[in-house]
């Protein structure tokens, strides 16, 4: 049975992709995006955002574009672009269903 | 005072959570992590600092890279964490410790779910290393009842077998429960549940664990000496100490004296014996010499007498089937003397036959001997006929 692809994303994950869909960045960079768009509401240990750069890798949502020294550059790919858009569409109808509700 | 000590950690590396609030109080203790020993019990060293609080991380190191991929998957880890504050200062047992003593850096995890997804690919890793060791075990397994685990125990050169495995399973029992933790924790983190709970202090356990490993390391050599047949047999003359043996030997079997001169061999008319966990007695016994019959026929004889009073019926059973198993196994031409009914040799189980020399085997009891008849250059004629009897009725009681 071949592996299935990340069914649904962490709200870290989110703001990965978040943060790689306009350009890309390294490492370091993407956490200091995240807490800043989230105004340290959403912070990304090193750790966390490891596991969520080798996922993506792997998932091919993103791909590695430079490296220079320890600091290693991401971009988005058109796969991730489409999973960063279905979560987004997702989430678009959960807060419409809440809306209802409230 | 001493600048370093070493500990024994008082829980399994995996309890990550135990494990790091042990070294944090350890460092606020004035006791700062140095280094992991290579022991096989897993001690670690301690040098002496200022009481600080320092916050130290484990983590499952990643996956190597592939053998194709020039990436240091590792390397890449060890730098992201560096870039937020983390030091790097061992490698565990398969997990990184870092530690910082920054308060303002962000934890390592801060995603239990994400947390869970790395625990699933060092699950992988671990079940692979369970598999394998099971893989193992199961081979050295056969490889003892292949060969008759309790002949090899009860003769020196092979007592480590039975050792061995006993070591493999629980190695494996270790690995088992380890993956069972992982499970558990991997399932709580993908419901959403972080583990960073500050737990009890772990000081006085972890000093209670090195004071008994402390104790039992130099306990555990004299108990398994104790324990396994590894005690070199002493050589005895059999001549000087008549009685001594529970059975016959040649001369008393025919009546006739054996007269050594001929030979030139160790160990001739002498006997070896000790006691094991298997064998109240185990004794060996060589006799070499030229028997002259009255009629003038000269007789070669060379025997060899294993002999094994076990600790119980059953053990003597299984003893005398794996002789006969191994003489199956054998690769030389295999020939059946006496009949294994035989009114004749009065004792509950006999066999005799040559593989590659003649052998009688007897069992009566608990009591188990086997005597092979040593082939020389010389013409050895073998008396089975007449001499089983007289040497199964040496050893009934």
């Amino acid at each position: 049975m071949p592996k299935q692809a990340l069914d649904s994303l962490t709200e870290s994950m989110f703001y990965v992709l978040m943060a790689l869909y306009r350009g890309e960045k390294c490492g370091i960079d993407i956490a200091a995006w995240i807490e800043n768009k989230t105004q340290g509401r959403c912070r990304l240990g090193p750790a966390t955002l490891y596991t969520i750069l080798a996922k993506f890798e792997k998932e091919k949502y993103i791909r590695e574009t430079h490296v220079d020294g320890r600091k290693r550059t991401y971009a988005i790919t058109d796969l991730g672009r489409q999973a960063f858009r279905e979560e987004y569409d997702r989430l678009q109808r959960c807060m419409e269903d809440a809306k209802t509700e409230l | 005072m001493s600048k370093t000590v070493t500990h024994y950690p008082p829980c399994p590396v995996y309890e990550t959570r135990r494990f790091e609030q042990w070294l944090e109080d350890m460092a606020k203790d004035g006791w700062f992590l140095a280094h992991f020993t290579a022991s096989l019990f897993g001690s670690i060293k301690f040098t002496k600092s200022e009481p600080s609080s320092v916050r130290f991380r484990l983590q499952p190191a990643p996956k190597k890279a592939g053998r194709f991929s020039r990436r240091d998957r590792r390397q890449e880890a060890v730098d992201l964490a560096a870039d937020f504050g983390w030091v790097l200062q061992d490698i565990y047992q398969g997990y990184f410790v870092y530690y910082t003593i920054n308060p303002d850096v962000p934890e390592l995890d801060t995603d239990p779910q994400v947390q869970a997804l790395a625990l699933q690919e060092h699950r992988r890793k671990k079940r692979i290393q369970f598999y394998s060791g099971l893989a193992l075990t199961a081979l050295v397994l056969v490889l003892l009842v292949w060969r008759g685990p309790i002949y090899y125990s009860l003769n020196n050169s092979q007592w480590y077998q039975p050792l061995l495995f006993l070591i493999l399973l629980f190695a494996l029992f270790l690995q088992w429960k380890e993956l069972q933790y992982l499970k558990h924790m991997q399932k709580q983190l993908a419901e959403g549940c972080s583990n960073g709970k500050r737990l009890p202090s772990f000081l006085h356990k972890a000093a209670i664990v090195s004071t008994i490993a402390a104790c039992f390391l130099p306990a555990l050599i004299p108990t398994l000496n104790a324990l396994l047949p590894w005690q070199a047999f002493r050589w005895k003359s059999a001549a000087e100490d008549p009685g001594v043996l529970p059975f016959a030997t040649i001369e008393e079997v025919t009546g006739e004296t054996l007269d050594p001169s001929h030979w030139s061999v160790d160990h001739n008319n002498e006997y070896a014996s000790r006691a094991t966990l298997l064998a109240s007695r185990q004794i060996v016994f060589q006799q070499y010499g030229e028997i002259t019959y009255a009629s003038g026929e000269t007789v070669n004889v060379a025997i060899r007498i294993d002999y094994y009073e076990m600790r119980s019926e059953w053990l003597a059973k299984q003893l005398f089937r794996e002789i006969q198993h191994q003489a199956a196994l054998s690769r030389g031409e295999y020939t059946q003397y006496i009949d294994h009914e035989d009114p004749n040799v009065p004792v509950d189980q006999v066999d005799a036959y040559s593989v590659y020399e003649p052998t009688l085997l007897l069992r009566q009891d608990s009591r188990v001997m086997r005597l092979r008849f040593i082939p020389d250059h010389k013409i050895i004629r073998v008396y089975f006929d007449q001499w089983a009897p007289a040497f199964a009725e040496s050893i009934l009681d």
